[in-house]
């Protein structure tokens, strides 16, 4: 079943009682919550995803909880509650929704140990995959966004996973969080997105997240060779400018917006360097989405092609 | 004094171009060497050797015509550098 086959009523009266069980590829989370605006969220921005109402399983225990007082009424405000733990301080209950995906960002970056994860987007395309590692503000997201409404398949818009085993990139397509000024040139640059509701006064502003394909969630198990890791940063009226950095370089870097290449040891530092041996490396600059997303085409279109004359 | 390589643990290298990456098990962190690093890492083995030794070696490698004041101070400053990140030890 997937989240479209409930109403709203029946999904908010589901997770109001015993929680629901949605499959965010590769992880199962529990989620429970009696509020209205998160149910709404999860609605319309999850309606392709796969969920339980009940379960034996599941990754995460995620819980976003209203006060049991008068604040339930007054200014209320809601509760990240994961294994009986509350992580963050509660935030306004109209933050409900991006308090849940920052709260699974958490579970994810805090507890996944099987996987090298960075923070970082990633997105594929002929089977190959673009690692786009950034800081917020970087530019990532609205690349990101940008790319998977013109073709490439969201692997991951936060989180990249890569498998210490076999390097290969792990797919956690979730909507992708738009910030402020980025959510408009996503909406004008793809009238077609699906964004959902804004929520303003964050700590990282006004927020809204836009909904991936039903390709990409279809194609979650499908995992893809890491060929490119582009570090981009946004400048307004920034001209277009790619330039290759060394591996070495690119190594140093990447090391930095990883989560937990400092417990992987050995086994991460291996797979930093597999990864990157076969994988071309730059930093980008840019303000002009269409322009960036040529680019990358190009890039594809390049790897195929030598693909192809392998092959011959 | 004389230079040999650490071995109380076994050192990580990946090798891209005239750079390196390593990474050090003991301490849990990861440095970028240089070229010189790289060469001079290469060059110091678990016998020790002294610097002058070591510039030898080198310069063998790169096949620059032998060793001048130069190349041996670069390669006693990188033994200084890399005995740091714990890559080698120096005895006197």
């Amino acid at each position: 079943m997937n989240v479209s086959d409930l109403t709203l009523a029946e999904l908010h009266s589901a997770l109001s009682r015993d929680g629901i069980y949605l499959h965010t590829f590769p992880f199962v989370v529990h989620l429970q919550s009696e509020v209205t605006s998160l149910a709404s969220g999860i609605h319309a921005l999850y309606a392709d995803y796969e969920v339980e109402l009940d379960a034996e399983f599941s990754d995460f225990h995620m819980q976003i909880a209203l006060p049991n007082s008068l604040r339930r009424w007054f200014k209320p405000k809601v509760t990240f509650i994961h294994d009986g733990e509350t992580p963050f301080t509660p935030l306004p209950a109209s933050q409900a929704y991006p308090l849940f995906e920052w709260a699974l960002n958490w579970c994810v970056a805090n507890h996944v140990r099987q996987y090298l994860t960075f923070h970082a987007a990633m997105l594929e395309k002929g089977g190959h995959a673009i690692i786009l590692p950034g800081v917020p503000g970087a530019g990532k997201s609205t690349l990101c966004a940008a790319l998977a409404c013109r073709g490439w398949r969201l692997l991951t818009d936060e989180i990249t996973m890569i498998s210490t085993r076999d390097n290969m990139a792990i797919p956690v397509p979730r909507p992708v969080s738009l910030k402020n000024e980025s959510i408009d040139v996503i909406q004008s640059f793809a009238p077609e997105a699906v964004i959902g509701e804004r929520a303003h006064n964050t700590a990282k502003g006004t927020v809204a997240n836009m909904k991936p394909s039903v390709e990409s969630i279809k194609n979650a198990r499908q995992c893809a060779r890491p060929a490119w890791v582009v570090f981009p940063c946004y400048r307004q009226g920034a001209e277009t400018q790619l330039e290759p950095i060394s591996k070495c370089d690119a190594f140093m870097r990447l090391i930095q917006y990883s989560f937990n290449y400092h417990v992987t040891g050995v086994q991460g530092f291996q797979a930093v360097g597999k990864m990157l041996d076969d994988s071309e490396c730059y930093t980008f600059c840019y303000s002009d989405l269409d322009e960036a997303i040529a680019l990358f085409d190009g890039f594809q279109g390049a790897k195929s092609q030598t693909v192809a004359g392998g092959k011959a | 004094m004389r230079w040999r390589l650490n071995t109380s643990y076994d050192i990580h290298t990946w090798l891209c171009g005239d750079e390196a990456i390593v990474y050090h098990p003991g301490s849990g962190d990861t440095h970028h060497l240089s070229l010189i690093a790289v060469l001079v890492l290469e060059a110091v083995t678990p016998v020790p050797r002294t610097v002058d030794e070591l510039a030898n070696a080198i310069a063998a490698v790169i096949d620059d015509g032998g060793v001048d004041d130069e190349l041996t101070t670069v390669v006693d400053r990188t033994l200084v550098d890399i005995e740091r990140l714990g890559l080698v030890e120096s005895q006197q």
